[in-house]
C-alpha cells in the first residue's frame, strides 16, 4: 500500500481501537474520520461499531456505580480479621 | 456435579459491587448501603459452614444481604411507631379535589423502567464475572467511574495500548453475554 492510501486506509484493529477510543471520547479527530471511511465498505466494524454504541448507552442506561475503595478496603480488612480469629 | 464452594478472600473484588448497586436501589442511602454490606460479609463468614454448595456464591451472598435489608426496613419502621393514615376526602370546602389526588404518581411512570435499568445494571457486573478479574476491574474503573486513560495506566502499571486491548476485549465479551437479553 501506497503512503497515500496509507493514510486513509486504516485495517480493522486499528478500526476498532478507534472506536473503542470514541465510545470514551478520545478518539482524535481525524481518526475518527478514517474510521468513518472504513466502516463505508467494512461490514464486519460496522457491526461491531453498532454493537459497541449500544453496549455505551446500555451501561449509560444502568447508572451502575463502583463503591468507594475506602469500604472495599475497610471490607476486606473487616473478613480478613474475622478469619484469623475463627482460626483461633 | 461440582459444588460451589467459598472464597472469603475474593468477596470484595468478585462481588462488593455487585452487592452496592443490589442494595443501594432498596434503601437509596450509601452509607446505609455499605454498613448493611458490611453486616452481609460478617454474617455470610458466621454461616459459612453452613453453605451446602448448591448456589454461587454470589446468590448465597445475596440471599444474606435481602434479609439484612428486610432486616433493616423492620427496624425503622418499628422506630417509626405506627404509620400515619390521613384522610381528607370528607372536606366539604374541597370537594372534589380528590379527583385530583387520585391521579397516579408521575413516577410510577418510570418506576418499571427503573427496575429495569437496575437489572441491567445488574446484568452487566454479572456478565463481567466471566472476564479475567483484574481487566474487569480495569473496565469499570475506565467505564463506570470514568478515570483517565493515564491515571488507570499508572495504577495497573500498564501502557495504554494494554489498556485499549483490555478494553476492547472486555467491550467485545460484555456485548456478547447481553446480546441475548438486552440487545
Amino acid at each position: 500500500m501506497s503512503n497515500k492510501s496509507k493514510f486513509f486506509f486504516i485495517d480493522c484493529s486499528e478500526a476498532a481501537e478507534c472506536c473503542n477510543k470514541s465510545q470514551y471520547k478520545e478518539a482524535k479527530f481525524f481518526d475518527k474520520v478514517r474510521l468513518m471511511f472504513h466502516l463505508t465498505f467494512c461490514k464486519t466494524c460496522r457491526s461491531f461499531s453498532s454493537k459497541n454504541s449500544k453496549l455505551t448507552s446500555l451501561i449509560e442506561k444502568s447508572k451502575i456505580q463502583t463503591c468507594p475503595d475506602e469500604n472495599k478496603e475497610q471490607w476486606r480488612k473487616e473478613i480478613k480479621k474475622e478469619l484469623v480469629e475463627e482460626r483461633n | 456435579m461440582p459444588a460451589n464452594t467459598l472464597d472469603p478472600n475474593k468477596w470484595v473484588d468478585r462481588y462488593s459491587d455487585y452487592l452496592f448497586n443490589y442494595t443501594i436501589v432498596r434503601v437509596n442511602d450509601r452509607e446505609v448501603a455499605n454498613d448493611l454490606i458490611s453486616e452481609t460479609f460478617l454474617a455470610a463468614l458466621k454461616s459459612a459452614k453452613y453453605f451446602k454448595g448448591e448456589a454461587s456464591e454470589r446468590t448465597w451472598l445475596i440471599s444474606i444481604l435481602k434479609r439484612k435489608i428486610i432486616d433493616y426496613y423492620r427496624k425503622i419502621n418499628s422506630r417509626k411507631g405506627q404509620a400515619e393514615v390521613k384522610i381528607n376526602y370528607s372536606d366539604d370546602y374541597n370537594e372534589g379535589e380528590w379527583l385530583e389526588e387520585q391521579v397516579a404518581d408521575q413516577f410510577d411512570k418510570t418506576a418499571e423502567d427503573e427496575m429495569e435499568n437496575t437489572e441491567l445494571g445488574l446484568a452487566i457486573l454479572e456478565c463481567l464475572d466471566s472476564i479475567n478479574e483484574k481487566h474487569a476491574e480495569i473496565f469499570k474503573r475506565k467505564t463506570i467511574d470514568g478515570a483517565d486513560t493515564e491515571a488507570i495506566c499508572n495504577e495497573f502499571n500498564i501502557t495504554p495500548s494494554n489498556l485499549w486491548v483490555i478494553i476492547h476485549r472486555a467491550r467485545t465479551a460484555l456485548a456478547a453475554c447481553l446480546e441475548k437479553n438486552w440487545f
